[in-house]
C-alpha cells in the first residue's frame, strides 16, 4: 500500500513577474515520507523557486501545494542567513528554543563548530556561517528538509562532515522528506536520492 | 613630517570660542553699561541666587519632568505605531501624511490651539512635548523597520517566530542603531519644546520663570536662566545624548 505523499505539488504554476515563462507550469510532484529528492541543473532555471515554493515563501499563481499537516521546516537557505546581532549558539535557539543545550553542543560537535558557539556570524568563516545555518535547520528535528546549496562554501573536508550529517539525520524513524538542490557534483551521490532535473519540461498535453 | 598636538593643547583649543564669545559678551555689556546686556559677571550672581532658591530647582524638575513625560509618551507612540507601519505599507501610507503634517506644524501652533482648548497649564508643555517626538521616532522607526533585511523575516516564517520573538529578536535589534538616533535627537529638543511651551502655555516651569524675568524686565534673571537651560543641554547632551549615539 502506498503512503501518502508528505508534500505535493498539484498542477503547480508559478512564474516570476517580468519573466516571458514560467518556470514552473501546471506540475504534478509529490514526495512520500523516507524519500530524498535532488534537484539539479544549472543557475536560474528554477531550483530555488522549487525550494521557496515547497517552504510557502512563494505562493503558486495556479494549483496548489498540499501537505497532509502543518509540516516543521527546516530550510538551509543559499546564504547563511544568521542574524548577525546574535551568537551562532543563540541563532540556533531562536529557531529551536525547546531543543535541550546537549542537542545543540552535539551537533556543534559533529560539524567542527563546538568552539564556535559564542561567535557572532561576523567572526565566523563563509563555511563556517553555512554550516551554522545547516544546524539551525536540523535542530528543529524537521518534516521537511530543505537544502540550496548547502555545499557551496565549504572545503572537501567540511562537505563531507556536513553530508555524513545529513546521511545520519535521513536514518531517523520519523517522517520526513528532504529535498537538496546542488550543482556539485561530488555531494550529488547522498544515498538513494531521487533525481529532478531543472529546468523542468512543461507538461504534455 | 607634522605631528598632531598632544590632547591637552588640542582640548585647550575647544575653550577658545566660549572665552571669546565671554569677551565679546563683555565688552558689548560694558558699552551699553549693562541697561540691555547684563554683564557675564551679573549674570552668574544672578545664576548663583537662583540656584540658591528651592524654587528654581522645582522649576527644574517641572521642566525636565515634563520633557521627560513627552519623551516617553511621544516616543511610546511613535515607536509602536512605527513598528506597525513599518511592516504593513498600506497602513503606513494612511497615517503617514498625518505625521508629516503633525511634523510640519511648529510648536506654537499646538501652543495655541492648545491653550483654546485646554487653558493655562501644566499638560500644555507635556502635550506639545509629546506632539514634538511622536513624528520624529514615528519616521525613524518606520523607515527603519522598511529597511531590514526581507530575508530575515523569510527566517522568522520558516521557523515560526510568533509576533513577540520577531519583535524582541528580529526588529528592536534590528532597528536599535537607528532608533537610538532618533531617541537621541528627539532628547536634544524636548525639553526645549517644553520650555517654550511653558513660557506661553503655563504658570511654573522654566519656561513660566523666563516669561516672569522678561515681564519684570529683570534682565539679569533672564540671561541666567538663560545659562541655566544652556548649562542643562550641555548636561542632557553629555549624559545622555552621546551615550544613545554610542
Amino acid at each position: 500500500m502506498m503512503t501518502a505523499p508528505l508534500l505535493a505539488f498539484q498542477k503547480v504554476t508559478f512564474q516570476w513577474p517580468g519573466t516571458p515563462a514560467p518556470v514552473l507550469q501546471r506540475l504534478q510532484w509529490s514526495a512520500r515520507p523516507g524519500e530524498t529528492w535532488l534537484l539539479r541543473g544549472p543557475s536560474g532555471c528554477g531550483k530555488t523557486t522549487f525550494l521557496r515554493l515547497a517552504a510557502r515563501l512563494l505562493a503558486p499563481q495556479e494549483g496548489a501545494i498540499r501537505t497532509p499537516a502543518p509540516l516543521t521546516l527546516g530550510f538551509v537557505f543559499q546564504e547563511p542567513r544568521l542574524l548577525p546581532w546574535l551568537t551562532l549558539r543563540q541563532n540556533l535557539s531562536l529557531a529551536a528554543p525547546q531543543a535541550p543545550g546537549e542537542r545543540q553542543e552535539e551537533l556543534l560537535r559533529k560539524i567542527g563548530l563546538e568552539d564556535k558557539g559564542d561567535c557572532r556570524p561576523s567572526e565566523l568563516s563563509g563555511g563556517e556561517a553555512q554550516r551554522g545555518n545547516l544546524l539551525r535547520a536540523l535542530l528543529v528535528n524537521p518534516h521537511l528538509l530543505l537544502l540550496d546549496e548547502p555545499f557551496s562554501a565549504q572545503d572537501p573536508q567540511s562537505g563531507q562532515r556536513c553530508l555524513r550529517l545529513l546521511e545520519e539525520w535521513n536514518q531517523n524513524p520519523a517522517p520526513h522528506v528532504m529535498i537538496l538542490a546542488t550543482h556539485q557534483k561530488e555531494y550529488q551521490e547522498i544515498g538513494h536520492a531521487i533525481p529532478l532535473d531543472f529546468p523542468l519540461p512543461p507538461p504534455k498535453e | 613630517m607634522t605631528s598632531s598636538p598632544p590632547g591637552v593643547l588640542r582640548r585647550s583649543w575647544a575653550l577658545l570660542p566660549p572665552l571669546l564669545l565671554l569677551l565679546i559678551w563683555g565688552g558689548l555689556s560694558r558699552l551699553n553699561q549693562g541697561r540691555v546686556l547684563p554683564s557675564p559677571w551679573e549674570t552668574l550672581l544672578a545664576l548663583g541666587k537662583l540656584l540658591a532658591t528651592g524654587d528654581t530647582w522645582r522649576s527644574l524638575m517641572l521642566t525636565l519632568g515634563r520633557g521627560s513625560g513627552g519623551l516617553a509618551l511621544g516616543g511610546g507612540i511613535g515607536l509602536v505605531t512605527g513598528l506597525f507601519c513599518g511592516r504593513h505599507p498600506r497602513l503606513h501610507d494612511a497615517l503617514s501624511p498625518m505625521v508629516t503634517l503633525m511634523q510640519g506644524c511648529p510648536p506654537i501652533v499646538w501652543i495655541s490651539l492648545l491653550l483654546v482648548w485646554l487653558s493655562l497649564g501644566g499638560a500644555i508643555p507635556l502635550a506639545v512635548s509629546t506632539l514634538s517626538v511622536l513624528p520624529v521616532i514615528f519616521i525613524q522607526t518606520a523607515s527603519a523597520v522598511r529597511s531590514l533585511d526581507p530575508r530575515w523575516f523569510e527566517v522568522a516564517q520558516v521557523y515560526r517566530l510568533g509576533l513577540w520573538r520577531r519583535c524582541r529578536d528580529l526588529i528592536l535589534p534590528g532597528i536599535a542603531h537607528p532608533l537610538a538616533g532618533a531617541f537621541s535627537y528627539a532628547c536634544g529638543i524636548t525639553w526645549k519644546v517644553t520650555a517654550t511651551a511653558e513660557f506661553f502655555g503655563a504658570t511654573d516651569g522654566i519656561g513660566a520663570q523666563i516669561y516672569r524675568s522678561y515681564h519684570q524686565l529683570a534682565l539679569e534673571r533672564l540671561f541666567a536662566w538663560t545659562l541655566l537651560i544652556a548649562l542643562l543641554g550641555i548636561a542632557i547632551d553629555t549624559l545622555l545624548v552621546r551615550r544613545l549615539r554610542r
